[in-house]
This record gives structure tokens, sequence and C-alpha cells, in this order.
């Protein structure tokens, strides 16, 4: 018997998608952070650095609550961003932003190490050379971190596909939209011994595409020489 | 050209206080290591502040601790060449040698660019990788880079130092020939007396932070 | 000189090796401290599981979330009057029945529905099941909303645009839910707006937080909020039935409990909740004191 036969193939193709959005939105912003981490030389970088790996430790139900209390239509920023008209709570939205914040931290990580291994006198050489900061920053230290930033995508897209705790507390379990392959697998584990059955083919899946998130962050990572 | 008077204090306590009045021409900073050749020159470059004192160079202070200045690195135009010579290893010959020319926005004519090449015998490893360079060849691009940015001052950290002999005296041969022919002013550190001697038009003594002898020798090759 | 620094080199190596080899001894040390305190705790744990009958062990209740409060409650009182501390777990019905099919050790279960109480049941064909509670299911929509649904009918209407329901596949409150709005004939225009949660109090935290609409929750639900008000009570749907279920090998303090469940004592403070305590089939009378 085939045991993906019964496969349902949307959880999947959403989980993709949100992990894809999810790890490319937050990349930026982890490049920036994991920039200033690596270089600023200020006291309060271990403050950053803890508020910015709190995701990798709180419970994600955490996380996602903290996310619902800011995102909430009365929430702080949510009542704000309701004003326009925009709300980015019990949607698909909701799941790109709770997966990109559960994830952050590790592309901030695999970026920070990549820029701390980059040759300081490299950046000299470049400025010495007439390239200002910005200039240095995008021709020299980013070409020589770029495994790093590879690395760091797919580890946020590895994590993306796992994020259940946080989106189900902002996003809810809304099939087709929200419905991400983790939250799919509790929702047909919680319908009993039927559930079991309809939840294997997906639990597949999710190891599989995990899996190859992995081996292919790490084989793009040392191919980028 | 240059008027440098600098204290530099390193958290271990070493310090470095010197005074250096630089003509155009080519200057060694010879002494052993740990006598401050190497502060000097990132003094110059702006790549660390001094605690008290101005650097200026041709009649503007690009360093001055009293009236706050501190031109950044880029804004300076002062070339360097460090210890080893820091090619970019994901740019090309090529494009390592064009990478000063287009940070500073000049043209291929403004920065001399095929003569440099000629003159260091760049052509045949424009499009090879920097991994596949030999040592002497990593030199020869790493100075055609400075050039080719067209620094009005030029700072040389023992360029040679991780050379072997041949090839050596095959780059000065080369150094001395493109700092006469673009009549580059050059600061050149080095713990070689030899060295120092055959290139430079004055040679300042340094040890443990302090000028011990200054002697501009009187040389037909001094510039301007 | 030469020899003098050859020799001092290796010295400094070697005092290196033996701080570094003590620091190992005293890590493994720590590690032997702590293995041995967790295998002597899991030993008295032991000894006190063969002393059941003396000293009395812990009733373990799973129970739905819906009964949070309440349960909490009715446990507070037990143990003052009885003295004997029950360790209750709270999720939705459908979360809990999955894990006492599997295995889950416990004494009683509280089931929201029917469904998950039989469920079990199945598992376990000598466990017995009393009727306890009854609910309603009711529309809630946030205190201050200024939507105007009077029945849920509304729901199909453009002003609402999402709906908190608890699973409606497993979830009892989910499933009841689901079942009044497909007989009202409005699952075609309502089953986009749907906003799934793990249990039901995951779908009034929605409500309160203004993250959706309305929902659909119990009745008793509403009590433990100040920030969302009733507008239609739901109908349509199975009677909201929770049985209570006790495990054939449920310890006596299980049995006690079970009994004290549905004594006149427990029943006042289900009703003082808002849930209706069904009447008791003749024949298995609780002990009434």
């Amino acid at each position: 018997m085939n045991p993906l036969g019964k496969l349902d193939w949307t959880p999947v193709l959403l989980s993709c998608q949100v992990a894809t959005l999810a790890a490319t939105l937050l990349l930026p912003a982890a490049i920036a952070v994991a920039w200033w981490l690596a270089r600023s030389k200020s006291p309060m970088r271990w403050l950053v650095e803890t508020v910015v790996n709190l995701p990798l430790v709180l419970p994600p139900v955490v996380t996602g609550f903290l996310l619902l209390i800011l995102f909430a239509p009365r929430g702080w920023l949510g009542s704000r961003l309701g004003a326009m008209g925009i709300v980015l709570v019990a949607n698909w939205y909701a799941a790109v932003i709770a997966a990109a914040i559960v994830s952050f931290p590790l592309a901030v990580q695999a970026v920070k190490l990549a820029f701390r291994q980059t040759d300081r006198e490299l950046e000299n050489a470049a400025q010495t050379l007439g390239a200002g900061p910005w200039t240095t920053f995008a021709r020299i230290s980013l070409p020589l971190a770029r495994r790093g930033v590879i690395a760091g995508w797919f580890l946020a897209f590895a994590r993306s596909l796992g994020e259940f705790g946080a989106t189900i507390m902002i996003a809810g379990n809304i099939a087709g939209q929200t419905q991400t392959i983790p939250l799919a697998i509790y929702s047909h584990a919680n319908s009993g011994l039927s559930g079991y059955q309809n939840a294997w083919p997906l639990v597949i899946v999710a190891i599989l595409l995990s899996f190859a998130a992995l081996l292919a962050g790490h084989w793009l990572e040392r191919r980028a020489v | 050209m240059l008027q440098f008077n600098c204290r530099y204090r390193y958290a271990d306590g070493f310090s470095v206080e010197i005074g250096l009045n630089l003509e155009n021409g080519c200057t060694a900073l010879f002494g052993p290591s740990g006598s401050g050749k190497t502060t000097v020159l990132s003094l110059i470059a702006g790549l660390i502040i001094p605690d008290r004192g101005s650097i200026i160079i041709d009649g503007t202070a690009i360093t001055d601790t009293e009236l706050r200045i501190q031109i950044p690195v880029h804004q300076r135009g002062v070339g360097m060449i460090a210890q080893t010579p820091q090619l970019f290893p994901h740019m090309t010959v090529r494009k390592n040698l064009e990478f000063g020319r287009r940070a500073r926005k000049l043209g291929f004519r403004e920065v001399d660019h095929d003569q440099l090449i000629d003159a260091l015998a760049l052509g045949p490893l424009l499009d090879r990788s920097p991994a596949t360079l030999s040592g002497g060849e990593k030199s020869r691009v790493a100075l055609g880079r400075a050039l080719a940015s067209r620094p009005r001052l030029l700072l040389m950290d023992e360029p040679l130092a991780s050379l072997d002999e041949v090839i050596k005296h095959q780059i000065l041969d080369y150094l001395a020939e493109v700092i006469s022919r673009w009549q580059v002013p050059t600061v050149f550190v080095t713990h070689n007396q030899a060295e120092a001697v055959r290139i430079a038009d004055r040679v300042v003594h340094l040890a443990a932070g302090e000028i011990v002898n200054d002697n501009p020798h009187d040389s037909e090759r001094r510039i301007g | 000189m030469r020899f003098a620094q050859s020799r001092f080199v290796p010295d400094r190596h070697e005092i290196c090796f033996r701080i570094r080899s003590k620091c190992a001894h005293r890590f493994i040390l720590a590690i032997g401290l702590v293995a041995s305190f967790l295998l002597t705790s899991c030993q008295s744990g032991k000894e006190s599981l063969l002393n059941v009958g003396h000293s009395g062990r812990n009733v373990r209740l799973y129970a739905a979330a819906s009964t949070i409060d309440v349960v909490t409650e009715i446990c507070d009182l037990y143990r003052k009057e009885a003295g004997i501390q029950v360790e209750t777990s709270f999720a939705a019905s459908s979360a809990q029945a999955a894990m006492l099919i599997q295995g889950a050790r416990a004494d009683l279960f509280l089931s929201a529905s029917v469904q998950w109480s039989e469920a079990v049941k199945q598992e376990f064909p000598n466990a017995e099941v009393v009727k306890l509670l009854g609910n309603r299911l009711v529309l809630i929509v946030p205190n201050d909303s200024k939507l105007t649904i009077q029945s849920i009918a509304d729901l199909k209407s453009a002003e609402i645009r999402k709906i908190a329901i608890a699973d409606y596949k497993s979830v009892p409150a989910g499933v009841y839910a689901k079942q009044a709005i497909d007989n009202a004939g409005l699952w075609e225009s309502v089953s986009e707006k749907l906003v799934g949660t793990m249990d039901v109090r995951q779908a009034l935290t929605m409500v309160e937080n203004g993250v959706v609409d309305c929902g659909l929750v119990y009745q008793t639900d509403v009590g433990s909020s100040q920030h969302v008000r009733v507008v239609a009570e739901v109908t349509g749907h199975d009677p909201v039935i929770y049985p209570l279920l006790l495990f054939p090998q449920a310890s006596t303090e299980g049995r006690a409990f079970f009994e004290f469940l549905q004594s006149n004592a427990a029943r006042t403070v289900f009703e003082s909740h808002g849930f209706q305590a069904l009447p008791v089939p003749s024949g298995l009378g609780p002990v009434v004191k």
C-alpha cells in the first residue's frame, strides 16, 4: 500500500509557501541584526542578543501569546494596523508572521557566525581603496558571508515548516489558509485512531521535507565557496 | 606633504608617541617588531583613532583630536598594502584591480589602468581567481590594486615579508618602477635594513614607539 | 636558554592537562551525583506507590477544556472535605481521548461529548459511564462589538469575516457548532470564515481579543469572561452531554471521587457555573450523605 496515497496536498503546499515567504522576508532583517551583533561594541549587545534569541527557547505558545497581544485588533500594534485596514491575525499572514518570528534567531545565528568569520582586513582593504561602509558591506562583507546567509535561509525555512504553537495561537486552524502540516497532523491526531491513520502520510512528508531542507542548505552552503 | 604627530596607547599599556614630517618620495619606517611601525600606518590610514594628535596631508587635516576631525578611511585617499595581499577572494584579479577605480568613480584613463597592468605584468592574470596565484603574483596584484585607486599617499606594511628572496627582489624592482613612474608618495614599513635602504629616499628608525634616528639621506630619486 | 624554554613548554601543557582532567573529574562527579539523586528519588516514588492503601494516592482526572473552572473548584472542595488531591488535565476532549486510547493512565475522564467517551469505552469495555452534565452552545461577540447579529442565520452576513469555533473535525464544541451551521443550511457560505482552535477556550480567547468577529462556545465558557457577551443561543445540534467515565483500573479513591462528582454538593457547584446536572439513572444513584 502506498502510504502517501491518501495524502492531502493542501497543507503541504501551504507549509511550503508559508515557510518560503517567512524565511525570505526575515532574511534582510536577520542580516541587519546579525551584522550589528557581529560588529557592534555596544555594551547593550548581550541584551539585544538575548532578546533576539528568546524565541529559540521560549515555548512557541508563549511567543504566540505575546504576538496575539501585540497584533490582536485591540492590541498595541493591531489597533494601529486595523485603522489602516490591515489585519494580521487569524489569516495567512499570521501564519507567516508566527513562522518568521520563531525562526528569526536561527537565521541571525547562522549569518552572525559567517560575519564573525570574515576577515576584517579585507574590509579594511576595501575602505582604503575608497569604498564607503555601505559599498564595503554590499561588495565585500555580504558576499563573503553568503554561505551563512544561505544556511540561515534554509534553517529558517526548516524551522518554519515545523512551526505549531505560535501559529495556532495567532493564526488559528483554518483549512487551506493557516492549516500547515503540523496543524493538520494535530487536527488528525485528535480525531482518534482513524485520525492517526490520516496523520501518517503528513508525518512522512514532514520528515522528508525537513530532511530535504537541511540537506539542501548544507549542500548549497558547501558549494558556495 | 605629511605632518604626523600622534599619541596612541594600546589597552595593554604599550604606547606610541611619534612626530614625523614627511616630504614627497619614499620614506621607509624601519625598526624591530613592536616598535610602532604598523601603528603609524594604521593611524594615517584612519583604521585607528589616536588618543591625541593630528595628521595633515597637503595642508588639510585628516585627523585632529583637538578640532575633532576624523576623516573616514574611504575619504582619505590613502592607499594601503597590508602584510598579506588581502585580495578579495570572491572576485577575479580584474575585479580586484577595478575595485578602487569603481569605488572612487574614476575612469580607466584617470587611473592609467592599462599602463599599470603592463608595468606590473598583470595581463595574463586578469581572469584568474586570487586563490590560484603564487605569492609574488598576489603581491603584484595588491600593488596594482592599491595604485589603481589613485591614492595621494601609499602606505605599505612589510608587503614583502612573506615572499622568498628571489621573488622579493623582483617585487622590489616593480615597486621602485611604479613608485617613480606614478610619483606616489610612499611610506614603506620594514624590519629589513637592506630593503629600507634600497627603496627609500629617507629612512626613519623606530624603536619602542619612538623615533631613535631620523636620517633623511639625500637621494637623486627624491621626487618633488 | 633554549633548553630551558623547550622544557618549560611541555611543563605548561602538563599543567593545563592536569587542570583540565581535574575539571573533567568534577564534571563526572556532578553527573554521578545528579544521576544517583534521580535514581533514589525514583525508588522512593516506587515505595510510595506500593503504600497506596496506606496513605492514599492521588486521583487523576482528564477533563474537557470547557470544565476547567468548575472542575478546579470541585477539586478544591474535595481536597478540603476528603483530603484527597485530584490531579487534573484539561484539553479538548478529542485530544484527551486520543491520549487515553494510546495508553495514558487516568482514573476518570469527563468528556464534552458522547462521541469521545464512547471511543474510549471501546478500548475499555468495562468502564462505567454516567451522563453527568448538560450544556448549551451560544453565539458570542466581543463586548464592544457593533455587529447587529441576532441569530446564527446572520453568520452569512458580509459584516462577519471570521468566526472562531473549536476544530470541527474532532473537538466536541466544534463538532456541535458544525452541526448547527449545517442544519441551518449555512455551511456553504460560512465554512470559509471559520477559524479553528485547539479547544473551545481558545475560541473564547480569540473573541475576547477581537481576533475574530464572533464565536460559537458553550454558555458556561462565557461566565469566565468579562469581555464577551452572548447574542444568541444556538440550536440544531445534538444535545451537549458530558459523560463521566470511570476506568476499570481506577483506584478506590478514583471511585470515591467518581461518586462525589455525582453528589448533591458537586451538582450545586456545577449548576452555579451554568451546567445542567443531569438526572441520575435509577439504580446507579450516588451515595448521598
